[in-house]
């Protein structure tokens, strides 16, 4: 399987929509809906990559997206406690196609991340590195009841642990950080 | 009457907007739905706001809405008369009495 990991641009931004809006809906309306709720999505995608660079990676196989990865900095969100630390929140990892899940392309796209922020200087932070990513309550405590307990185990095989410290203001804790 | 319903959503997850209007994802694999209203209030006229709480904090914090902000899918819909929050059932009930058509 010949899986490509790329940085979403302006150029590939359609690469990071396709999949969270593929599932196709019994109900036109809903569709219509699912799809309007993309688009805003991709007014906000284009704001955030002139303002904190770099915010999405897309897998591709044969040239097509079948998943990606969505990270910010922590600051993007002013809902969020404040953190003395650079940490890049991850707030959606989707392998859209059943048939390709369960066969590492999500891992792929963790591990890819990862080694470019050991290297990469970040406009968001000044220039200088990221020192955390981390995963919010959807990772853990929220989302999907019958998805938690496989999001929680993939980021921790993924080398995330769990920080009972982190600031979390639903009082649910359990925040999953990955220290680079 | 004034009739408006204010919407939050999270403006980097498609589905926290697709939530607000109560869709609502009813099998495994995603394919049915349930529940969506937002094409309802455009047949019955009402005034949507909406609101992409990344860029309105200050509202969700004035409002106080009960909001994880760790969870992208997070989401609310205020349904308003007259400026009085009532609830869905109730927003629905009054309008479409106004229109002469039965609530399901």
């Amino acid at each position: 399987m010949n899986i490509q990991i790329k940085d979403v641009t302006m150029e590939n931004i359609g690469d990071l929509m396709v999949p969270a809006c593929a599932p196709s809906l019994d109900n036109p309306n809903h569709a219509r809906t699912l799809k309007e709720g993309g688009l805003r999505k991709k007014e906000w995608i284009s704001k955030a990559l002139q303002k904190y660079g770099c915010c999405a990676k897309v897998a591709l196989l044969e040239g097509k997206p079948v998943g990606f990865i969505e990270f910010y900095p922590m600051s993007a969100f002013p809902l969020l406690p404040k953190r003395d630390k650079r940490t890049l929140l991850i707030t959606c990892i989707l392998v859209h196609n059943r048939a390709l899940q369960k066969m590492g392309i999500g891992s792929m796209l963790v591990h890819a991340l990862i080694d470019d922020l050991k290297q990469r200087s970040l406009v968001t932070f000044n220039g200088q590195r990221a020192e955390e990513v981390a995963i919010g309550s959807w990772g853990c405590r929220t989302g999907f009841p019958e998805s938690l307990p496989r999001f929680r185990k993939f980021f921790l095989k993924n080398g995330f642990v769990e920080d009972q410290k982190f600031p979390d203001p639903t009082g649910k804790g359990g925040i999953l950080v990955y220290r680079l | 009457m004034r009739a408006k319903v204010e919407v939050f959503y999270f403006g980097c997850c498609p589905y926290s907007y697709f939530f607000a209007y109560d869709g609502g994802f009813v099998d495994q694999t995603w394919t049915r739905t349930g529940g969506d209203f937002k094409a309802e209030l455009t047949s019955l006229g009402v005034e949507v706001v909406e609101y992409n709480m990344l860029e309105h904090p200050d509202l969700v914090q004035k409002l106080n809405l009960p909001i994880d902000p760790y969870n992208p899918f997070s989401n609310l819909a205020r349904f308003i008369i007259d400026d009085i929050e009532i609830s869905k059932e109730e927003f629905f009930r009054k309008m479409r009495a106004i229109k002469g058509e039965k609530t399901p």
